[in-house]
């Protein structure tokens, strides 16, 4: 009985969660979606480190941070 | 200098331990949890490293994390902003997921005791390295490619045992 019921937390928890995300999804991220394609950049910049990767190196302070 | 080298929350999650560059142990969570490419944190895998040196997480100078979480995390958050709204299901199954366990990575390692530095290595890097350090090569151009773009560039080269991106 406690384990059935246990469950049903569980379920209704992870209902109601989803219901949020899908809420935050079409809302949120549906909005900043728009305004991204509205103003997204056609042309890629050149000077981007994609673009020239000979003077990247690594010093251990980029390795501290988790972003 | 004792390194723990850990790889979570991706696929086939696992441990190794260096002894100053030297590979003493290493093993995949997947032997012990008999989960097929288990992706869960490496619990088992840490223990039996350190055991197998009867080493304890205190004894560990540096860990080194496969990649950098929250650059991972913004990326698949802007990947869901430019592929709205196809990618509505994987962002309800992703979220929670990232939300409770795979942004808190670093306190995650923190439980286990450890209280040293924790480096986060960019992906590719990560992957260059292993392919480079396990090598008979002194000089080596790297191309590493694979599903998990961290934002770094997928071209590497070797010089005087650094690696470049």
């Amino acid at each position: 009985m406690i384990i059935k019921l246990k469950n049903l937390i569980k379920k209704s928890n992870a209902f109601f969660i989803s219901v949020v995300l899908a809420l935050f999804y079409f809302l949120i991220i549906g909005f900043i979606s728009l305004i991204y394609r509205l103003f997204k950049k056609a042309k890629k910049n050149k000077n981007s480190y994609w673009e020239d990767v000979s003077t990247n190196s690594f010093n251990l302070n980029d390795f501290k941070l988790p972003y | 200098m004792y390194i723990l080298g850990i790889s979570a929350y991706y696929h086939d999650s696992a441990c190794c331990l260096l002894k100053d560059g030297k590979i003493l142990a290493s093993i995949e969570e997947e032997r012990f949890s008999r989960i097929k490419h288990d992706n869960n944190f490496p619990y088992q895998a840490i223990n039996f490293c350190l055991k197998s040196q009867n080493l304890s997480p205190k004894d560990i100078d540096f860990i080194a994390y496969y990649e950098k979480p929250l650059l991972k995390f913004e990326r698949i958050l802007e990947t869901f902003i430019d592929t709205w709204p196809k990618a509505f299901l994987p962002f309800l199954k992703g979220m929670p997921e990232w939300l409770d366990y795979k942004i808190k990575i670093e306190k995650t390692i923190r439980k286990l005791g450890f209280l040293g530095e924790i480096f986060f290595i960019p992906h590719h890097l990560s992957h260059a390295s292993s392919c480079y350090f396990t090598s008979p090569f002194e000089k080596a151009a790297i191309l590493t490619v694979d599903g998990e773009n961290g934002r770094q560039p997928v071209c590497g080269r070797q010089s005087q045992e650094k690696l470049f991106l």
